[in-house]
């Protein structure tokens, strides 16, 4: 169903139909043929109230993302952390694999050059990753900026992913820096 | 899926499930799906099919909701 507000349609299925990719497919096909896509949350609920209600917030998150998409860059560690015993060890390591991680956060910025229109870091998220970063470029340049952040770095792999519709990017009364 | 040596298209599903999970806009209240602070989705890809699995049968039951 279509929920329409002004100048904001809200594209919702029935309550008890789809699943998390299928979402995902179903935000992808808007996001390709519309210059401006606010991707919900899976599973988020919509009414016609809420849309009138947050219409001012959602009209100003769709600016910031319109002619934008995301790019997922993944920072794997090239070789698996060692079990320290230790408890100074760990520390020092987990300090260490800290600063790498934000090197190369700053490394992926660097390579964005001016091309950056928002930035979402995360060090450390598992064992197996060093860095998850989400990086809001324009869409008409995603192409290019992706073969840009393969950089080479020592003890990290980079996978980048998207572009995306900009998920990251999409939180509602979310002040970024651009 | 062993959390050792999982492979890229792996990471690629983990990444993007979690932006589908826990990003994007919600017009109700925030809600992250995690546990002690660490995201769901980054516990591995078995936890996070069977929480989208309870999400499901979870909000199917509890809202009356279109999405």
């Amino acid at each position: 169903v279509a929920l329409r507000e002004g100048e904001l349609i809200a594209w919702a299925s029935a309550a008890d139909g789809g699943d998390l990719f299928a979402h995902h497919a179903v935000v992808e096909r808007i996001f390709a043929t519309t210059r401006a896509c606010l991707p919900a949350r899976f599973d988020t609920p919509i009414t016609p109230e809420l849309l009138h209600d947050r219409y001012a917030d959602l009209f100003l998150a769709l600016e910031r993302v319109e002619g934008r998409a995301e790019l997922a860059v993944t920072a794997l560690w090239t070789s698996s952390p060692e079990t320290r015993t230790s408890g100074t060890a760990y520390l020092r390591a987990r300090a260490e694999m800290l600063a790498t991680a934000k090197h190369v956060a700053q490394q992926l910025e660097d390579a964005c050059d001016g091309d950056l229109a928002a930035a979402e870091h995360r060090e450390l998220p598992s064992a197996a990753v060093a860095l998850s970063s989400a990086l809001l470029v324009e869409r008409d340049t995603a192409a290019m900026i992706k073969q840009r952040l393969t950089l080479e770095a020592q003890d990290v792999r980079i996978l980048v992913n998207g572009p995306w519709p900009p998920y990251t990017f999409a939180a509602l009364g979310a002040a970024r820096e651009e | 899926v062993t959390l050792s040596a999982p492979r890229d298209d792996e990471f690629t599903l983990l990444e993007l499930a979690d932006r589908l999970l826990n990003k994007g806009v919600v017009l109700t209240g925030e809600a992250t799906i995690s546990v002690a602070g660490v995201d769901l989705i980054y516990l591995g890809l078995n936890v996070v099919l069977t929480a989208v699995e309870n999400l499901k049968s979870g909000s199917a039951a509890a809202s009356d909701h279109p999405r």
